[in-house]
C-alpha cells in the first residue's frame, strides 16, 4: 500500500513538474509526452529530495521524503496554475496538424507495432520481477550504498579505503564509493516503501524507466513532427533492441537512464529552439541535462556536450562556422599531437592515476575501433548500425535543411568522437577490446541515435528526384 | 513514407531484372558461404560421417543407463556436473570437423559442453561450450576450435548448471543423449552449424548488460552483419543493373530494413522467450524470501549471512575486511553481508600506513595462502603479518580478530 503510494507521488510529482515547464497537456501527444516525460523527471526529482530530506536517518525515507514530494508538487501545481494563460499556449508540431483521426491503415500499423512493444515488455517485466539482483556491477556497485543505507538505518558517508580504515568515525566504503548517489536515493526510498530489502521491488524504476522512456519517444517524435506510424516504429525500434532490452530484464545498470535523460533534454532544448517565450522548456532541458551528473560520473562529459552544443544552437550562422573550424581544427591538433608526440606527452603524464582508466598514457590504441564494428557484430542493436549508415545518405538534402537534425547529429558526432578519443587514444581501450564498457557507453547515444534518424525521415517539403 | 510507396517506378526490362536476381542470389550465396565457413567448391553434403549412438558413450561422472541405442543420464556427480565420452581411433580432426548432436529432453538450466582428447596430448582434455541442442538436431564448426587438429582419441560431453546464472539447488532433471556425429565439412553441415549459432537458445550472464553474446563464446559471423551486406549488396545490384534511381532506392531500403529488422526481432524475441521460460523455472511460485537464496553463488550467500549474524552479534561497530581467492567471491560476500560495515581486505592492505585498530574482523572465505599459527597469534599471507585471534573457523569461512588479545573476550 505505501509502496503503491511512493509510486503514486513520483508519478504526480514528476508530472507536476513536466506540465509546470511544458505546459498543460491539451492533446493525447502532450499528454504521452506528460506521462513519459513525467515518469522519468519524477523518479529523479524523487531520489533527489530524498537525498535531500532524510539527514542522517536512512530508515524512514518515506516519512521524510514524501511530505516534501507532496511540498513540492504543491508548489509547482500552484505556480502552473498562476501561469496556466501562458502555459495553455498549445505547441502543437507539423504532425499533430492533421484533422481527424488516423486512417485504418495506419491504425492496423500502430496497433501491430503495439502489439510487437507488449511482447518485449511482458518477458521483461517476469525477468525483472521474478530474480534476485543479476549483473555485475548492480550488486558490486550500483546497489550497496541503498542496501547499506536501509538495512542500517544511518546515511553513513562513503569513503576511500584509506579514510575508513583510520576514521574513528561511522564511514562506509566500497570499490565504488565515488559513484554519484541519485539511483541510490530512489532505491533507499522505494526499500522503505516497499518494507523490506527486497531487489525486484527496488528496481521497478527500470521498467517504469522503460515504459516512460517509449511514451517520451513517441510524443517527441510527434511533437517534432513525425506522422503516427513513425513515431511508433521509432518506439518500437527501441523496445526491441536485445541491449537495451537486457537492461530492463537484468535492471541495475544506469546507461540507460543516461541514453533517456539525454534524449528527454534535447527533445526539451529543440522544442524550445521552436517556442522561445516557453522558458520553462529550457529550464527542463538544463535540469534534465544536470542530473546526468548525478546519475553516473560520465553524465559530466555529456553535460558539457550538451551545453556545448546548446551555446552553439543559440550562435549567429558566422559564429557557428567560426565555432565548428575551431573545435575541427583543434581537434585534428590534439589528434596529431597525440599521435607524434605521444612520449613526450606521456613523460609529462606520468604518474596521472584516472578512476576507470589507470595510469594515462595516450596513444594510439587500435582496438578502440571495436566500438564501431561492434555496432555490426553482436546481436545487441539489430540494423541500427546499418540504419545510421545509410539514412543519412539517403536523407541527405533533408539534412542539410533541416536545423534541428543537425544539431541533434551534431551532438551525436561530439559524443561518438568523445568516446573515440577515449578508446582509441586512452588506456580505456582496454574496455573496448574486451568489449565490456563500450556498447553500454553506445546506449546512451541510443535513443538520441533513433530520434535523429526520425527526424532525418520527417516529411520534406524538398523536391524529390524519380 | 506512404508517399514512397505510391511513386511510380521506371520500368526495367525482363532480362535486366533475371540479371539481377541472380547476381543476388550469387551475392547471397556468397555471404552465407563466408558466414558458415565454407567455400564455393565445398561438397554440398558431407563425404565421410563417424557416426556414434548415445549408447556407446560411458558414463564418466553422474549415473545413467542405456535406453535402446541412447544414453538415459538420471543424476549427476561431484558439483552437480555429469560427464560422459567415448574413446575413438582414426578420428582426424580435419576430415571431422562438422559435430552434430541430438539430445532428447535436454533441460534448458543445464550447460552443455563438448570435450575431446588428441593422441599427440592425452593428458590434456580441451572442452568446447556448445550451443543448448534444443529438440532437432544441433550442429557445431569445430573448425572454430583452434585445438581440434590432428588425431582425436576421445570425445565426449560434460553437463552442468548453467554457470552464474542457474542456483545449484535447481533439481536435476533427466536427459537422453541420442547420437553423435562427426562429418567432413559441407556447404550443409556449415549452414547447419551456422543456424544453430543464429537461432539456438544462448543463456543469460554476467555479460548480458554489455553485450548480447558471451566473450569466451565461439561465434560465427553475426545475422546482423550478414544481413545488413546482404541489403546493401541488393541496392548495389539494384542501382547498377536496373537502374533503381532515388525513390526506388529509399523504398527497397525501406522494405529491406523493416524485413531485416523484423527477422532479427523474431530470433530476439524467441531467445527472449526461452531465457525467460528459464527463469520462470526456477522462480515462479515462489516467496522473495525464497527467490533470494536462489543464486548460483548461494555458498558465498550462507557462508556471508553466517558472518552477518556472529559479527552483528558482537558490540559496537566494528570495521570489517573481507577476503576470497576471488575478487568476484569477495565482493560477493560483501554484498550479502550488508548492513555489515565492512570493506574488501586488499584495497584497504595496500594503503594501510599503521597496524589496524584491534578488534577489527578479517574474513577469509575460500582462500588458500593464509596461515594461522595459534603459538604466535599471527595470521600470515605472503607480505601480510596480522597479530589476530581466531573467532571462527569452518573450514572454507575463517574468521580472525586483530589482537591485542588482552582487549578482546573469548571467542564464541
Amino acid at each position: 500500500m505505501i509502496y503503491a503510494l511512493v509510486w503514486l507521488a513520483i508519478l504526480a510529482l514528476g508530472m507536476a513538474l513536466v506540465a509546470a515547464a511544458r505546459g498543460v497537456p491539451r492533446s493525447l501527444v502532450q499528454w504521452m509526452v506528460l506521462a513519459g516525460e513525467g515518469a522519468i523527471v519524477g523518479m529523479l526529482a524523487a531520489g533527489i529530495v530524498v537525498g535531500l530530506s532524510c539527514g542522517a536517518d536512512s530508515r524512514n525515507a518515506v516519512e521524510h521524503g514524501l511530505p516534501w514530494m507532496f511540498g513540492l508538487m504543491a508548489i509547482v501545481v500552484l505556480l502552473a496554475w498562476r501561469t496556466r494563460r501562458a502555459s495553455l499556449v498549445n505547441s502543437v508540431g507539423v504532425a499533430e496538424r492533421s484533422a481527424g483521426g488516423p486512417e485504418r491503415h495506419t491504425r492496423l500499423i500502430v496497433c501491430f507495432v503495439i502489439a510487437l512493444i507488449a511482447l518485449h515488455l511482458l518477458p521483461l517485466l517476469v525477468e525483472l520481477l521474478l530474480r534476485p539482483v543479476f549483473p555485475w556491477d548492480a550488486w558490486a556497485a550500483w546497489m550497496i550504498k541503498p542496501k547499506a543505507w536501509y538495512l542500517g538505518g544511518h546515511f553513513d558517508a562513503f569513503v576511500d579505503p584509506a579514510t575508513w580504515i583510520t576514521s574513528a568515525d561511522i564511514l562506509r566504503t566500497t570499490p565504488a564509493f565515488r559513484y554519484p548517489e541519485l539511483s541510490s536515493w530512489l532505491q533507499l526510498l522505494l526499500a522503505d516503501g516497499y518494507g523490506e530489502w527486497n531487489e525486484p521491488m527496488v528496481l521497478v524504476p527500470w521498467a517504469v524507466l522503460f515504459v516512460g522512456l517509449l511514451l517520451a519517444m513517441y510524443g517527441l517524435s510527434r511533437r517534432l513532427g513525425s506522422s503516427t506510424t513513425v513515431a511508433v516504429i521509432a518506439c518500437y525500434a527501441l523496445a526491441s533492441m536485445p541491449l537495451i532490452d537486457a537492461h530492463i530484464a537484468l535492471a541495475g545498470y544506469l546507461d540507460l537512464w543516461i541514453g533517456a535523460v539525454i534524449l528527454l533534454s534535447l527533445g526539451a532544448w529543440l522544442e524550445w529552439r521552436r517556442q522561445p517565450q516557453r522558458r520553462g522548456l529550457l529550464v527542463l532541458a538544463f535540469a534534465l541535462a544536470w542530473s546526468l551528473v548525478l546519475l553516473k560520473q560520465e553524465g559530466a562529459i555529456w553535460l558539457l556536450v550538451l551545453i556545448a552544443v546548446g551555446v552553439y544552437g543559440q550562435l549567429g550562422a558566422v559564429w557557428q562556422r567560426r565555432d565548428l573550424w575551431f573545435a575541427a581544427s583543434t581537434l585534428v591538433l590534439l589528434v596529431l599531437m597525440v599521435l607524434v608526440f605521444h612520449g613526450w606527452i606521456n613523460d609529462r603524464l606520468a604518474g596521472i592515476d584516472v578512476p576507470g582508466i589507470g595510469v594515462l598514457q595516450l596513444g594510439w590504441y587500435p582496438g578502440g575501433l571495436t566500438l564501431i564494428t561492434a555496432l555490426f557484430q553482436h546481436d545487441d542493436w539489430h540494423l541500427l548500425g546499418l540504419t545510421l549508415l545509410l539514412v543519412p545518405i539517403v536523407r541527405w538534402r533533408n539534412l542539410c535543411a533541416d536545423r534541428e537534425a543537425q544539431l541533434l547529429g551534431l551532438f551525436l558526432l561530439a559524443g561518438w568522437i568523445a568516446l573515440l578519443l577515449l578508446f582509441c587514444f586512452t588506456p580505456a581501450a582496454k574496455w573496448a577490446e574486451s568489449q565490456t564498457a563500450t556498447n553500454r557507453l553506445v546506449m546512451q547515444l541510443v535513443p538520441t541515435m533513433v530520434l535523429w534518424l526520425i527526424l532525418l525521415l520527417r516529411p520534406s517539403s524538398l523536391p524529390s528526384r524519380v | 513514407m506512404p508517399k514512397l510507396i505510391t511513386t511510380k517506378f521506371p520500368p526495367s526490362s525482363n532480362g535486366r531484372r533475371l540479371l539481377f536476381a541472380v547476381a543476388l542470389a550469387a551475392s547471397w550465396l556468397i555471404l552465407l558461404g563466408w558466414a558458415a565457413g565454407v567455400s564455393w567448391n565445398s561438397p554440398l553434403k558431407p563425404q565421410e560421417t563417424q557416426h556414434f549412438d548415445g549408447a556407446q558413450l560411458r558414463i564418466v561422472m553422474g549415473g545413467g543407463a542405456e535406453d535402446g541405442n541412447a544414453l538415459q543420464i538420471g543424476a549427476v556427480g561431484e558439483q552437480r556436473t555429469a560427464l560422459q565420452s567415448v574413446l575413438v581411433t582414426n578420428l582426424r580432426a580435419e576430415d571431422n570437423a562438422i559435430l552434430r548432436y541430438r539430445f532428447d529432453q535436454f533441460p534448458r538450466t543445464l550447460e552443455l559442453a563438448f570435450l575431446f582428447r588428441r593422441s599427440d596430448a592425452p593428458d590434456d582434455v580441451h572442452v568446447v561450450t556448445l550451443p543448448w541442442p534444443g529438440t532437432l538436431q544441433a550442429a557445431f564448426d569445430l573448425r572454430d576450435v583452434p585445438e581440434w587438429r590432428g588425431e582425436i582419441s576421445e570425445i565426449g560431453f560434460v553437463e552442468s548448471p548453467t554457470p552464474q546464472l542457474i542456483p545449484t539447488q535447481t533439481p536435476f532433471a533427466p536427459f537422453r543423449i541420442v547420437s553423435i556425429d562427426l562429418s567432413s565439412p559441407s556447404w550443409l553441415g556449415g549452414l547447419r552449424a551456422l543456424r544453430q549459432d543464429w537461432f539456438g537458445y544462448r543463456p543469460w550472464g554476467l555479460y548480458a548488460v554489455s553485450m548480447e553474446s558471451a566473450p569466451d563464446m565461439i561465434r560465427r559471423p553475426s545475422l546482423i552483419i550478414v544481413l545488413s551486406a546482404a541489403i546493401i549488396t541488393m541496392l548495389a545490384w539494384g542501382a547498377l543493373l536496373i537502374g533503381w534511381r532515388e525513390q526506388r532506392a529509399k523504398f527497397m531500403l525501406v522494405v529491406a530494413i523493416a524485413f531485416g529488422w523484423l527477422l532479427l526481432d523474431a530470433t530476439w524475441l524467441s531467445q527472449l522467450q526461452k531465457r525467460v521460460t528459464t527463469t520462470w523455472q526456477v522462480y515462479a511460485g515462489k516467496s522473495w524470501d525464497e527467490r533470494r537464496k536462489l543464486v548460483p553463488d548461494d555458498d558465498v550467500l550462507r557462508a556471508a549471512e553466517r558472518a552477518k549474524k556472529i559479527i552483528a552479534a558482537v558490540p559496537g561497530t566494528p570495521k570489517v575486511l573481507v577476503h576470497s581467492g576471488s575478487v568476484v567471491e569477495a565482493v560477493r560476500f560483501y554484498y550479502q553481508m550488508l548492513p555489515i560495515n565492512a570493506a574488501l581486505l586488499v584495497p584497504v592492505l595496500a594503503v594501510l600506513r599503521a597496524p589496524l585498530a584491534e578488534g577489527t574482523f578479517i574474513i577469509l572465505y575460500d582462500v588458500d595462502g593464509w596461515d594461522y599459527s595459534a603459538k604466535t597469534r599471527q595470521l600470515t599471507a605472503p607480505g601480510v603479518a596480522l597479530t589476530a585471534v581466531p573467532w571462527l573457523d569452518e573450514g572454507t569461512l575463517r574468521i580472525f580478530r586483530i589482537a591485542p588479545v588482552s582487549t578482546i573476550s573469548d571467542a564464541p
